[in-house]
Formats: structure tokens, sequence, C-alpha cells
């Protein structure tokens, strides 16, 4: 099941069309949430624990698929801090009884960004060469230890996969949720980062980094799945 | 769980403290409480054991929420979408992706009726 989260549904459907031809592609098949609901983001927690209800609502749907596929940084992170909140026994029958107003149950199910499943792959894959220059923009909380699948360097080695050039920047948050709470700051994070990219668009896997380097300052974003079904000749 | 020893080895990765946007201190404890760009590296640096995120988390709660947290939540009670929306099908259409259903607000309601009771009482606007 791919879930596209709130900033790829409201703002990226190209990164979620581009990911839909890169999964078929590779021969998944791709199903989408039968009702959509934002992961609770930094929203909910911030005031409430019913963000683990308003997450298992999302995984529980995934109940009769292999697993749920994210596009985001946070909605990876968010689903993921969900489902280890769910091994409790107690919390999960807790969570349950509010899901089973709404239909569903959540039971079991695993979460991955569609970067860590093509990471895993990329020892079979063959890629064309591109003619492209990018710098790599780190998704962050994919990587938070003990939640993480994918190294660090999983934009990286696509990128070298594909033959692009590599322009080397430091592995630094973009700073787009700062928006939330600090819009100049968020900014001035944002033009660092295109600074030190000198030119080269960034490769992205996550829509809140494209929101902030392409929509608020104007920079070149290429979403990870556009490079892979361009080097894959999936286009 | 660890225990917090203020060594703020949070605080030095985060990136509103190198911008100079928060005050260098535990990320959970500082003044600056929503000023987070939600990367985790917070979580990633400690060595305590803490999990500076569900503590940063918790310092919110009793604090006052910003307009924008407000506002995202209230388009999340009605509509599931946190941020602004407008004709998500239509955007999905022209890219060639199947619609998507929206939660009611009946069935958001019964998700997160705290957040309900807690954005309709007047802390939150405080």
């Amino acid at each position: 099941m791919l879930y596209p989260g709130c900033m790829v549904l409201t703002h990226f459907p190209e990164y979620e069309a581009s990911a839909r031809r890169l999964l078929e592609g590779l021969g998944f098949e791709v199903v989408e949430p039968e009702r959509f609901v934002c992961c609770s983001s930094v929203f909910v927690p911030s005031v409430s624990d019913d963000w683990l209800t308003l997450a298992a609502y999302t995984l529980a749907q995934a109940a009769e698929h292999e697993g749920v596929l994210t596009l985001c940084g946070t909605c990876t992170a968010m689903l993921r801090r969900a489902v280890q909140e769910l091994e409790s026994r107690s919390t999960r029958r807790r969570v349950n009884s509010v899901l089973s107003e709404l239909g569903v149950e959540y039971s079991e199910t695993k979460v991955m960004h569609v970067l860590e499943l093509l990471d895993g792959m990329m020892h079979e894959l063959e890629f064309r060469r591109v003619r492209r220059r990018v710098a790599v923009q780190n998704p962050c909380n994919l990587f938070v230890p003990e939640l993480s699948i994918a190294g660090r360097d999983a934009l990286e080695r696509l990128a070298i996969a594909t033959g692009a050039e590599l322009v080397r920047v430091g592995d630094e948050c973009c700073g787009s949720a700062l928006m939330l709470a600090d819009e100049e700051l968020a900014l001035r994070a944002g033009r660092r980062r295109l600074q030190e990219a000198e030119g080269a668009p960034y490769l992205v896997a996550c829509g809140n980094c494209a929101f902030l380097l392409r929509k608020q300052l104007g920079g070149e974003v290429v979403f990870f799945t556009e490079l892979a079904v361009e080097a894959l000749g999936l286009g | 769980m660890g225990e917090c020893t203020a060594c703020c080895r949070c605080s030095r990765v985060c990136i509103a403290v190198k911008l100079g946007g928060a005050e260098s201190a535990p990320v959970h404890l500082r003044r600056e409480i929503f000023t987070c760009s939600g990367c985790w590296r917070c979580v990633a640096a400690c060595r305590e054991g803490v999990d500076v995120y569900a503590e940063m988390m918790r310092s919110r709660r009793g604090r006052r929420l910003p307009e924008s947290y407000r506002r995202a939540l209230l388009r999340l009670l009605s509509s599931g979408i946190a941020l602004p929306a407008g004709d998500v099908n239509a955007l999905r259409e022209m890219h060639g992706l199947r619609r998507v259903k929206l939660l009611g607000g009946e069935e958001l309601r019964k998700l997160m009726p705290e957040v309900e009771r807690k954005l309709s009482g007047r802390r939150a606007f405080e």
C-alpha cells in the first residue's frame, strides 16, 4: 500500500506518480489506502496521544497487503513509531477498540520508505547512465537508529549507480519543518542548502525537503523516484 | 528509558540551534520548544537512551500552541489533511493518479477525541 502523506498529496503528485511507475516497473502491485488520513505528523503528538490511533488507522488499512510504503521522512518515522508502540498488547487492545468503530483492526504490518525498498534491490537492477548533476538531501528522520533500514548513503548510492555527477554537500537537515514556528529560520536553512549545492538540483526523498527548496525558494529538486524511473527506462 | 544528563549532544546537532534560532539546551527543555525541523537527529544523538522526541512532545503539551499548529489541527479534524489543500483529487487526476477518499469529520473526531476537546477549550487559544 503506497501512502503518499499530506505533503505529497497536496503538493507533489508527480512524486507519487513516479513512485507508482517505479514500483509497477519493478513488478509490485500498488494499492492506495481505502481512506486517506494524515500520519499525525508533528501536529497531533504535540497535543495528545491520539496520534497513535490516527497512525494506527492508516496501518490497519494495510492489513491485507504486504506493508505500507512511504514517500516522506516524517510519515515513515511516525508510522514506524506507531508500529513499535502497538507491539504492546494492552496498547493494541485500547487502539483497536477505537478502530473497530471505524470498521478496521490493526494486527501487524511493516513500514518502509520506497527508497529503502529500492536500496535493497539495487544489486539486481541495471541502470542506464543519466546525464545529471545532483546534490543529495537526505530525509533526516528516515535514518534514526532503531527505526532505520537503509544506510545514510542510500540516495548517494542511487545517484552513483545512475552515473549522475554528485556535488558533495554536508549531510544537514534542510530545515523545512522550521516553517511552522519560525519561517525566516527555515528560509535561512534552505538558502544555505541551495548555496552549498552550487546550482545543482537536490536529489530528494521527502516532500518536506521539496516544499522548502523548490516551492518556497525556487530551487531545483529531483525526486529519487524520477531519477530511478529515468535510469531504469521506465518512463 | 534513560535520564537526561544535560550533556547537550541533542542540542549540538540541532539545525535550529546551529542557525541561532533556539537556545543551546537539551532540546526537550528549551524555551523554543516548537522551533524544530523534525529531523530527529537529537534522538539519534542521545547516548543516555532518552527518547528525546517523546520528551519534546510532552513538553509541548504544557505550552501555548502556535497558530500554525492550531490551524493544522483544525484542518486535520475536518478533512484528515493537516496542510492547506485545494481539490486534491483534481490534482491527482492531472497526474494519472486514482482518486482518494478522505475520512469524514465524525470519523476523525472518533480517532482524535482529545485533540478535539483541547482545541475547543480555551487553552489552545491563549
